[in-house]
């Protein structure tokens, strides 16, 4: 390997050196610290009522919000992706939104939209109310797969089966079908892992009778002081997961959302009136169901003259929470801004080497190297960053870890939009600029850079739209002092100050329905 | 089976697709649409396969007005992607249109191995369609198309990926077939050499509407206009207020006193009959067969053997 090659490699590695530095080091540190790797003390805990039982619950939630998400997303992903219709772009815009949008915000829309005693308050509360706040989350991540699938090429295959002779059921059975299992099963596995690994839904809708080994995690490093029995539960919960990611994911199938072929011109009209019509009331039910927990919380917020707001900037709202709301949002903003910040670094490193690495086989490899961490929870990774960095000096600092777990939990997706912007890039721009003679510091700066602006800028903007809505590895960290937005909702929530939670939430949901619209404009 | 469409006119939101559009593919023939990227050429074949319905107009074949949906109208088609199904073998993806029809197992097997036996891809049938060649890609879609006997066959530009001695041998296979089978076919390129090769009936199409129709020596011997004279492959040049238009085979490259068109020769390149010769004039240029290689800069008289003028 030359010079130019290693300088090359070693920045493509800047964020998986990240990742082994601030996921799997600590991780394995305070394994090794607590002892948690010893068969004793995994047996101990496997042992323990609590742990089987919030496994078991993380199981039944995984197994049940991923078919949710699969019986509501398949059907949305074929008709986006086969059917044409004005304000297709924008309608399949409005059901991802929820999929970018803060957990706890998204809780306390389903909490203020189904309340208690009200005719679907199911869907607000226990295992129904996860399942239903689940499936919202992570159907349209399903319906995006198929119709992505859909619409990358397969609308001449469905017309050619038309022109062969058969029927609308023939051709959804023996072709769409078919086709597309593969991404319903890759959209169902993201939707197990996102469900199996719950945190703060399980906590504000669910109830104790419904704790994941999330939750589980948390109460035994943060109630019971019990990090090696964390630590061992944390174990536990990761190798099943990765066993599933290294066996189901090759590094082809997308992780994120792919906007561009979303938002594809669809192949196929549809064929008669009334079938317009049927997938029209379909889609619209749909969306009703997608965002009308925002449209709750919003409304909420703003109704009596806005008085949530009013109620969440009184000081006494302040004394509960022990910290002013005006601190709770520099938190949140300064926090997401450092973690968006080290994320536009190590992504400068990853343009560097996507553009220039012209191995496919290096560059899936890498590519899995980018999303393993997303099978690591939030908690997890909370809890490594505290166990393993909270001895030195300059970590006793909590805002420091705050921002680096944050950033940690943003990666794996950040990444992943990076390399999706990148894909339509020309793989030899680097070396096209270095025949021309241009050096490796002026190939960064006026070639690679400026070609990927519009992916680095959704690496950055989804960095901080997670960042400012991240609630389980902050819950791990913090200290009152640098409670953020999320963690405050949970706390206004637990308080039942359910309008001044509306308006928090009202926030955070301003801010990321602007960065998602920011990502919608450099996604094109 | 004849195909007449009738003053079709169709649109994509705001775009216009087809203006008013009357064509014929006569019964038996090959009909080759020709025109330029955006001329309406596919978007013809589609309404006639009835995947799009026509804003205005009919489609009509045998003189009645269809309005069948694509699977009722037992036709071939052929795209520009090929369109294999991935999930199927060669022999699923032939097999598909006859089990569809419900045509009894036996017969199925028997006809698969008919048609790829005719297309040469009989040793293929158990591959995947990303297993195979491109070449054997096509002739696939080809075979596929074919199987259920239909009654017409839309091939959708399906050689213009291919290298040109490959694009040449199924060019013949399928003059070979339809010739054989005396099958309804309309064919969609952009190229006019294929065009020329492969059409009993030729019809050159642009902005949506037909510029002319009629057989294809017809057409390039009399182009209607100068549109369908350069796209045939003639030169056009400004003359006395209007267009002389002459193919490069038909002019002849002479002193410059002995002609009328004075040029200066530009660069030359081989050609399979000797040299062409790039010639440039006031303001227009024209390409030249010639027997020799004209020395660059040289002045040149453009002697025409037949030419048309089309007034401006």
């Amino acid at each position: 390997m030359n010079r130019s090659s290693l300088a090359t490699v070693l920045a493509g590695s800047t964020p998986v050196i990240y990742e082994v530095l601030i996921v799997y080091g600590p991780f394995a540190a305070s394994a090794l610290s607590t002892g948690a790797f010893r068969p004793q003390i995994l047996g101990h805990t496997l042992m323990q009522g609590f742990v089987v039982d919030s496994l078991l619950q993380s199981l039944l939630q995984g197994v049940l919000s991923s078919v949710a998400a699969l019986a509501m997303g398949y059907p949305v992903g074929i008709v986006l992706g086969l059917l044409s219709f004005r304000g297709r772009a924008a309608y399949t815009s409005a059901i991802l939104l929820p999929f970018m949008l803060p957990s706890v915000a998204v809780a306390a829309g389903f909490l203020l939209g189904y309340p208690a005693h009200s005719p679907l308050q199911g869907l607000s509360h226990g295992l129904s109310g996860i399942i239903a706040v689940n499936a919202l989350f992570n159907s349209p991540l399903v319906a995006l797969f198929i119709a992505a699938k859909l619409s990358a090429g397969s609308g001449e295959v469905v017309q050619a089966a038309r022109t062969s002779g058969a029927s609308s059921l023939e051709v959804v059975r023996r072709i769409i079908i078919p086709s597309t299992l593969g991404a319903a099963g890759g959209g169902a596995f993201f939707a197990f892992v996102y469900s199996f690994l719950g945190f703060v839904i399980p906590l504000t809708i669910g109830g104790p009778s419904h704790y994941t080994s999330e939750v589980a995690i948390y109460t035994y490093q943060r109630i019971l002081f019990s990090p090696a029995t964390a630590t061992a539960l944390a174990i536990i919960q990761i190798l099943p997961i990765v066993a599933i990611s290294l066996a189901i994911f090759p590094g082809k199938t997308r992780l994120t959302p792919d906007f561009r072929a979303a938002n594809s011109s669809a192949p196929w009209s549809a064929s008669s009136k009334r079938a317009r019509l049927c997938a029209s009331l379909f889609l619209l039910a749909y969306l009703v169901f997608e965002d009308y927990p925002l449209f709750a919380v919003v409304i909420s917020a703003l109704a009596n003259d806005g008085r949530g707001f009013a109620l969440l900037f009184q000081p006494a709202t302040a004394e509960r929470l022990g910290v002013s709301v005006d601190r709770v949002a520099i938190n949140s903003i300064t926090f997401a801004a450092l973690a968006s910040g080290v994320t536009f670094f190590l992504s400068v490193g990853a343009v560097h080497y996507m553009l220039g690495s012209a191995r496919q086989e290096t560059s899936r490899l890498y590519n899995l190297a980018l999303v393993l961490p997303v099978a690591v929870s939030p908690v997890t990774i909370g809890l490594a960053i505290y166990l393993a960095l909270s001895g030195f000096a300059v970590f006793d600092l909590v805002w420091p870890t705050i921002v680096f777990a944050q950033c940690a939990v943003a990666l794996p997706v950040s990444l992943r939009f990076l390399s999706n912007g990148l894909e339509p890039l020309p793989r030899n721009l680097a070396s096209a600029s270095a025949l021309l003679g241009a050096g490796k510091l002026s190939t960064l700066l006026e070639v690679e850079l400026p070609s990927a602006r519009g992916a680095l800028v959704s690496s950055v903007v989804i960095a901080f739209a997670i960042g400012i809505g991240e609630f389980a590895a902050t819950s791990v960290l913090y200290t009152p002092a640098y409670t953020t937005i999320p963690l405050a909702i949970y706390a206004l929530l637990g308080l039942r100050l359910f309008r001044a939670a509306a308006a928090l939430a009202a926030m955070l949901i301003f801010i990321t329905v602007g960065a998602y619209f920011l990502i919608l404009r450099f996604s094109d | 089976m004849e195909v007449r469409l009738q003053n079709v006119s169709m649109k994509y939101g705001h775009i216009s697709a087809l203006n008013g559009l009357n064509m014929l593919a006569p019964d038996g023939k090959i009909t080759v649409v020709v025109g330029p990227s955006g001329s309406g050429k596919s978007t013809l074949l589609r309404l006639v396969a009835g995947l799009e319905e026509p804003l205005s107009g009919k489609v009509l074949f045998d003189g009645k007005p269809v309005h069948e949906p694509p699977e009722k109208r037992n036709i071939g088609m052929v795209f520009q992607s090929l369109a294999l199904f991935p999930n199927m073998t060669v022999a699923g993806n032939i097999a598909f249109g006859l089990q569809v029809r419900k045509v009894p197992r036996a017969e199925i097997e028997e006809r698969v191995k008919e048609v790829a036996k005719l297309m040469g891809i009989d040793s293929r049938l158990d591959s995947k369609p990303g297993e195979l060649s491109g070449g054997q890609q096509q002739r696939v879609a080809l075979a596929r198309a074919l199987a259920p006997n239909p009654r017409l066959l839309l091939l959708d530009e399906p050689f213009s990926s291919l290298d040109a001695r490959l694009r040449d041998s199924l060019r013949w296979e399928v003059k070979h077939i339809q010739q054989q089978q005396k099958l309804t076919v309309i064919h969609v390129t952009h190229d006019h050499v294929e065009a020329l090769g492969l059409a009993d009936h030729l019809a050159v199409i642009n902005d949506g509407a037909l510029e002319q129709e009629g057989t294809a020596r017809g057409v390039v011997d009399n182009p209607a206009n100068e549109f369908v004279a350069w796209f045939m492959g003639y030169n056009s040049v400004p003359y006395n207020g209007g267009r002389l238009c002459f193919l490069p085979q038909e002019a002849e490259l002479t002193e410059p006193a002995l002609a009328e068109l004075h040029a200066e020769v530009d660069a030359v390149q081989n050609s399979p009959a000797g040299f062409r010769a790039r010639v440039s004039g006031d303001s227009w240029w024209a390409d030249v067969e010639t027997g020799f290689s004209p020395a660059i800069g040289a002045k040149v008289g453009l002697k025409l053997k037949r030419s048309k003028f089309f007034k401006n």
